[in-house]
């Protein structure tokens, strides 16, 4: 969900294994130092604030593992016996944990710059109570357009069906931020659980399906930029990243809604380092280390003290920093139980449908090679008649 | 003694055997025909009859197959006339030759197709060169041109050296006393080179078909709306928005691909041993 630009990944990535390296070698001399487990996205943090951490807490041995999604985390977290200190999922995956019984509430009172968490991050649908998560970062789902190549105003999910845009739009590879534009397009709820309305939104992402260029999530970062393309999904740190390196891109939020995503830090329960789990929980909520993590990442802090550190002009930026309207109507993905299954195979039934011909077998396809399978038995048979017939003549004599 | 030796020298070979190939595909087909519920294990059909009869997986399937016999087809067009050429040169350019063809493939393979993903999009050299040509215009990422493309790039290596190798070993004397007889280069070619190196020909079709037909990595970087079997059990296992590490449909998915590869393998073994006479059946 949150990946960002490559070529920062691979250096931080070099950089973390360096970082872990040290802290393998450094570790095995003093034993007397307490591990901590950290679980987070790749590249999701500036490389600096575990090296301050560890400064700041020399008790505190920081081990900082990645996932590339929430499910490999939770399936990492459920199936090995490491045990994580503090994770940092998406909101739907913090709701599942918390369904599910494996997080530790988390005293919010204790971490000093708790109360600079913006307003509308609060209470938000997984967490109702701010109970067991403190958020991270944060971001919106929207819709990139190149103001060159889009003829009106862009504030509808609608523009996604014109089909004066055929061929020119970009997609999702990704469920539940797809199906989001199709259901709030429809005047649902993005996390609804009734079938036939997720059943129409798989319809409307048929129909749209003509439409559609390329699905993808990184992959289409690219060609937008490279001004090919009028219009794209995508998340708003990304859609940061992309109107930087070409102008003349805009990225909006549709008057219907959207969704509004939070990845929070939490404390699982296999943690066996509470004290040193909310060390850390309280150290990035500093200001000035808020401040270099939203730096490094472009995604949005959910501080409103470290934006009054933050440049002006990203400050004023609606993409970074979107307004109180703008974010009026998004929500939070919930965790749907047993629905999820539901979306899935309406997800399922659009990206395998190969367009026009959708719901029918191929049949020239099998045509084709049915017909030349038989030519091939056909002439087997008769080569073999053949040679028989020639041993026949060859060894008679 | 000596019998004692060779069996703790298998040792290995057949841990090696049992814990990659024979238990991985016992699991398979474990997974594929049994539902585990917190009830118990029982048996089901369920999931192969859901799999045989869903439309996109059929489709998927035959196109798999399609991009398949596309790709070996072509890979034969071009591989067969340059293992004739290759194996005609003097001895030093020869060798010279064969490690420019190995070279790319001593990189690896995923990094290749990453690198022809860029080739191939709006601004790559090899859209612009296809524009140029007037094949249409646009780029090639997202087409089934670039999967042709990845797969014929990717495996031709291995459709050519052993067609090489086998012209290789053509006894000259045969081709001399063919010349002798009468026969003009044509004749020579049909009835002694080409017979000669048809089962070089089936080994490298099987390795470039095999491969082909079960790839998923080529479809899904180089044009991701194509699905293929190999694409369709990847996101079943992984990549899929219901991916469990233990899927059942992904299971009976492997299971009718295994199936597949397994019937091509006996086809292509059946046209290599029945062609002991020399290419009776081509």
């Amino acid at each position: 969900m949150l990946k960002q630009m490559n070529f920062r990944r691979i250096g931080s990535l070099a950089l973390l294994i360096l970082l872990v390296l040290g802290v393998c070698l450094t570790g095995t001399g003093c034993s007397s130092k307490q591990k901590l487990y950290i679980f987070n996205w790749g590249d999701y943090i500036a490389p600096e604030i575990l090296d301050l951490f560890e400064a700041e807490y020399p008790q505190y041995d920081v081990i900082y593992d990645n996932f590339d999604t929430n499910e490999t985390m939770y399936q990492k977290l459920v199936s090995t016996n490491t045990p994580y200190d503090v994770l940092v999922p998406s909101d739907y995956m913090i709701a599942r944990l918390i369904q599910e019984d494996r997080l530790h509430k988390i005293d919010t009172s204790k971490i000093a710059n708790y109360a600079y968490i913006r307003e509308s991050l609060k209470g938000a649908a997984f967490d109702p109570n701010d109970e067991y998560s403190v958020p991270y970062l944060w971001g919106t789902l929207g819709i990139v357009y190149n103001k060159k190549l889009v003829k009106g105003p862009v504030d509808s999910w609608d523009v996604l069906w014109d089909p004066q845009y055929k061929g020119n739009i970009l997609m999702m590879d990704s469920v539940r931020d797809s199906m989001a534009a199709a259901l709030i397009k429809l005047g649902h709820s993005l996390n609804t659980k009734d079938p036939e309305a997720i059943k129409a939104a798989g319809k409307l992402l048929e129909q749209q399906k003509p439409l559609v260029a390329q699905y993808g999530v990184d992959d289409i970062k690219e060609p937008m930029i490279n001004g090919n393309y009028a219009l794209c999904l995508h998340y708003s740190g990304d859609a940061l990243w992309m109107m930087q390196q070409n102008p003349d891109l805009e990225y909006a939020i549709p008057k219907e809604g959207s969704n509004v995503w939070i990845d929070s830090m939490v404390i699982p329960k296999t943690s066996k380092n509470y004290d040193g789990a909310m060390a850390f929980i309280e150290f990035m909520c500093r200001p000035e280390i808020a401040f270099l993590n939203t730096d490094y990442n472009a995604y949005s802090t959910p501080l409103t003290n470290v934006l009054e550190m933050v440049d002006e002009e990203m400050v004023n930026n609606h993409v970074y920093n979107p307004s109180n309207e703008e974010t009026a109507k998004t929500e939070a993905y919930v965790h749907l139980g047993d629905t999820t299954e539901l979306y899935n195979t309406a997800w399922e039934k659009l990206r395998l449908s190969t367009g026009a011909e959708s719901g029918q077998i191929d049949w020239p396809l099998v045509w084709l090679y049915g017909s030349l399978t038989l030519i091939g038995i056909v002439l087997a048979i008769a080569s073999k008649i053949r040679k028989k017939r020639l041993d026949k003549i060859r060894y008679s004599d | 003694m000596k019998k004692i030796t060779k069996i703790l020298l298998g040792i290995p070979l057949y841990i090696w055997l049992i814990l990659f190939t024979v238990v991985p595909l016992l699991m398979i087909f474990f997974y594929a025909v049994f539902e585990i519920t917190p009830e118990g294990i029982h048996f089901t059909t369920v999931h192969l009859t859901d799999v045989l009869t869903n439309v996109d997986y059929i489709n998927a399937t035959l196109r798999s197959i399609h991009y398949a016999v596309i790709s070996t087809v072509v890979c034969l067009l071009i591989g067969y006339p340059l293992a004739y050429i290759l194996a005609k040169l003097p001895e030093r350019r020869r060798n010279f030759m064969s490690v420019l063809l190995l070279l790319p493939m001593w990189m690896n393979f995923l990094i290749r197709t990453y690198a022809l993903m860029s080739l191939i999009d709006e601004d790559g050299v090899i859209t612009k060169i296809f524009s140029a040509m007037g094949f249409g215009s646009g780029m090639l990422k997202g087409t089934d041109a670039a999967i042709i493309i990845g797969m014929v790039y990717n495996f031709l290596p291995f459709l050519i050296l052993p067609i090489y190798t086998s012209m290789m070993k053509i006894d000259h004397r045969l081709v001399e006393a063919a010349q002798d007889l009468g026969g003009n280069a044509f004749v020579v070619f049909r009835k002694v080179i080409f017979p000669l190196t048809v089962p070089g020909m089936v080994s490298g079709i099987t390795m470039v078909f095999v491969p082909c037909v079960t790839s998923f990595i080529i479809p899904q970087l180089l044009n991701n709306n194509a699905w293929t079997i190999g694409k369709l059990i990847e996101y079943k296992f992984v990549s899929g928005a219901d991916a469990e590490a233990v899927s059942p449909d992904g299971s009976a998915l492997s299971f009718f691909l295994m199936i597949l590869v397994f019937l091509c393998m006996s086809v292509f073994n059946k046209i290599d041993q029945g062609d002991e006479e020399g290419g009776a059946l081509l």
